[in-house]
């Protein structure tokens, strides 16, 4: 390279290296450093010791708390998935007009449009008290009096998460079905499968990488949620976000909710660089 | 021969889209039959609807005495070879071939030997155990073949297999395909738009037009005997000329041409003949049915040369063969005359078509 060159390569590259120094790299650094600190309230002392990861491990809260995310993460996206493959299997395989596709996947994927937080907040009306559920079942005589049983539990935080968290599903199922030549299916066909074997033998096959792409977004998604179990999680609802953001706050405990992001931030790339090794056992395939 | 196919004026309609218009036709056992036609013509979904991948609107399809219109592909005893090979790109070439035999009752180890033995049938049973992506085009290809075939199906349906291979690879297949059909015996009906592919390959060709076929008979009847000026244009090239006919005399242009006796009683109407049936004589000699003209164009193929006599409309095209090692140097030049013989019975006359 000639001066000319690296000097040109250096003003491109330098504000995304300096964004990413500045916002990702220190900061990290920092979080790092904290978790080895002591906590003397109101201070934090400056240490190298391990006494924040042991409190970890030892105090059966945090473990109940990580276990109690991976839970709710979980459920999110195994319901998630559930009810997304079916709808973007009918989507690529069924609906004939390329307009009513169209019209059906945007009805999927415009809600990420509108603000996270209001999408949250809508299931606490739907599920509330005063709620529109509660005011249906009242209307059509299932029950006497608003009940409070739908709101403030882990269903109603599964419910949510999985409403809100839906496309990052459907998008890579799609994406995945789609690509799949219709010749394939027609080949199984030809030498004799029937439409489930050919389901069973090509496509869902065929489509897993889709499945694992979005199931890792929508486990890692929820795994770090902090609205849903605030506003619908109710008192037991607290998920690994909620905790730490106490122990910045509330709890002023640093150096402790250090350590507790530093151990989730290890468990989200853990499972992408998983999922990511599946990934690429699937690519190649379909090429 | 028994009939193994038998196709009753089935019609395909999509809304008011006409795909296949009341084709009818009937294959006997061990044929090799092609389905020829630019693309639209309705010969993709005519070889869609025997494989049971289409519904036809109106008629109905037999397969060896059986009524299988409405039956599902899975349900016909007859195998596609895909135009993209439709290869699982999830599974190995061993279990490519063997798909299709998994629900027959052959027991589980007889299915790898079956898929060997087609494999080796293609002369790929080295490639038993690689996947799809770590193959050539050609090798998709046979392997394609050997997965259609080993299910040994009353007919075999062949969607372009040809046309995604190049120029060279293309020709080696051609033989190839031919040997496979003498060797395995079954019924082939493929679909392509390529006349020389259909003449070198097929026993029988039937050209396609807007969903009707327009002509049926051996690849020497199409080239020889084409039924239209449609067919003789697009089963090899054709020079075309109108006229009427006095004292069994055509008029070419300025140029008065003899008819054969079989034409010399016959109306006016559209004439032609082919480019390589004409032969180039020694300048400025005499004789029936010569034609001197400019030479104004010259494309050198080497075995070939394509000239060009005259001019616009008035052109007449010449396919010479270049013999011995006379090479290009003996060709005439640019814009010097050259004289050709049009022999009376190269000429051909066509009944003008309805619509024209």
């Amino acid at each position: 390279m000639t001066l000319g060159t690296r000097i040109r390569t250096g003003l491109v590259l330098s504000p995304p290296l300096l964004w990413t120094i500045v916002f990702m790299f220190v900061p990290y650094t920092i979080l790092l450093v904290y978790s080895f600190w002591r906590a003397q309230f109101p201070l934090f002392v400056p240490d190298f010791q391990l006494g924040n990861y042991r409190t970890l491990i030892t105090d059966p809260q945090y473990l109940n708390v990580l276990l109690r995310t991976l839970k709710i993460a979980g459920l999110v996206s195994i319901s998630a998935v559930i009810l997304a493959y079916p709808y973007a299997y009918f989507l690529v395989f069924k609906v004939r007009r390329p307009g009513v596709r169209l019209a059906l996947y945007m009805a999927v994927v415009a809600p990420l449009w509108v603000s996270y937080l209001l999408r949250a907040y809508t299931w606490k009306t739907i599920l509330g008290t005063q709620g529109i559920l509660n005011s249906f079942l009242i209307s059509t005589g299932v029950l006497d009096e608003p009940s409070s049983v739908f709101l403030y539990n882990h269903t109603a935080m599964v419910l949510t998460l999985t409403y809100v968290f839906i496309p990052f599903m459907v998008m890579p199922i799609y994406a995945a079905l789609e690509k799949i030549p219709p010749s394939l299916i027609e080949a199984s066909r030809d030498l004799g499968e029937g439409a489930f074997a050919t389901f069973r033998k090509v496509t869902l096959p065929l489509s897993l990488t889709g499945v694992i792409a979005g199931f890792t977004m929508t486990f890692c998604l929820s795994f770090g949620d902090f609205i849903a179990p605030f506003l619908v999680g109710g008192p037991d609802g607290a998920m690994v976000a909620n905790v730490i953001a106490s122990q910045f706050g509330a709890a002023l405990n640093w150096p402790l909710g250090s350590a507790l992001a530093l151990v989730m931030l290890v468990l989200v790339l853990g499972i992408i660089s998983v999922s990511d090794r599946f990934e690429r056992l699937g690519h190649g395939r379909l090429e | 021969m028994s009939e193994i196919v038998r196709i009753e004026s089935v019609t395909k309609q999509w809304g008011h889209v006409v795909g296949v218009d009341d084709v009818s036709l009937a294959v006997k056992t061990g044929e090799f039959v092609t389905l020829l036609g630019p693309s639209g013509c309705g010969k993709s979904t005519l070889l869609r609807m025997i494989g049971g991948f289409e519904d036809p609107t109106k008629g109905s399809i037999w397969l060896d005495g059986q009524n299988v219109t409405h039956l599902p592909p899975n349900r016909r005893d007859v195998n596609v070879v895909f135009q993209d090979y439709a290869l699982f790109p999830h599974m190995s070439v061993g279990k490519n071939v063997g798909y299709g035999l998994k629900f027959t009752d052959e027991p589980r180890n007889q299915v790898a030997t079956k898929a060997r033995e087609a494999l080796d049938l293609v002369g790929l049973s080295d490639k038993y155990d690689a996947m799809p992506s770590q193959l050539s085009g050609g090798q998709r290809q046979r392997v394609a073949l050997a997965r259609a075939l080993v299910r040994r199906p009353k007919v075999l349906l062949l969607d372009e297999p040809l046309s995604a291979l190049d120029a060279n690879l293309r020709e080696a297949m051609q033989v190839e395909l031919r040997h496979l059909h003498q060797k395995v015996g079954l019924t082939f009906i493929m679909v392509t738009h390529d006349q020389d592919e259909a003449l070198a390959m097929a026993d029988r060709v039937l050209v396609m037009r807007n969903g009707r076929v327009v002509q049926d008979g051996t690849p020497d009847d199409l080239y020889d005997r084409p039924a239209s000026a449609y067919v003789a244009d697009f089963v090899g090239s054709t020079n075309m000329f109108r006229s009427a006919v006095v004292d069994g005399h055509v008029q070419l242009h300025d140029h008065v041409l003899e008819l054969p006796e079989r034409l010399k009683t016959c109306r006016e109407g559209q004439f032609g003949f082919r480019p390589e049936k004409v032969r180039i004589v020694g300048s400025g000699e005499g004789g029936a049915n010569r034609i001197t003209g400019q030479l104004n164009e010259l494309l050198y193929h080497g075995s070939t040369a394509r000239l060009v006599i005259g001019e616009g409309p008035n052109a007449i095209i010449v396919s010479h063969m270049l013999q011995d090692h006379s090479g290009r140097s003996a060709l005439p030049q640019l814009g010097e005359d050259v004289t050709v013989e049009i022999a009376a019975d190269t000429l051909m006359r066509f009944e003008p078509e309805a619509g024209e």
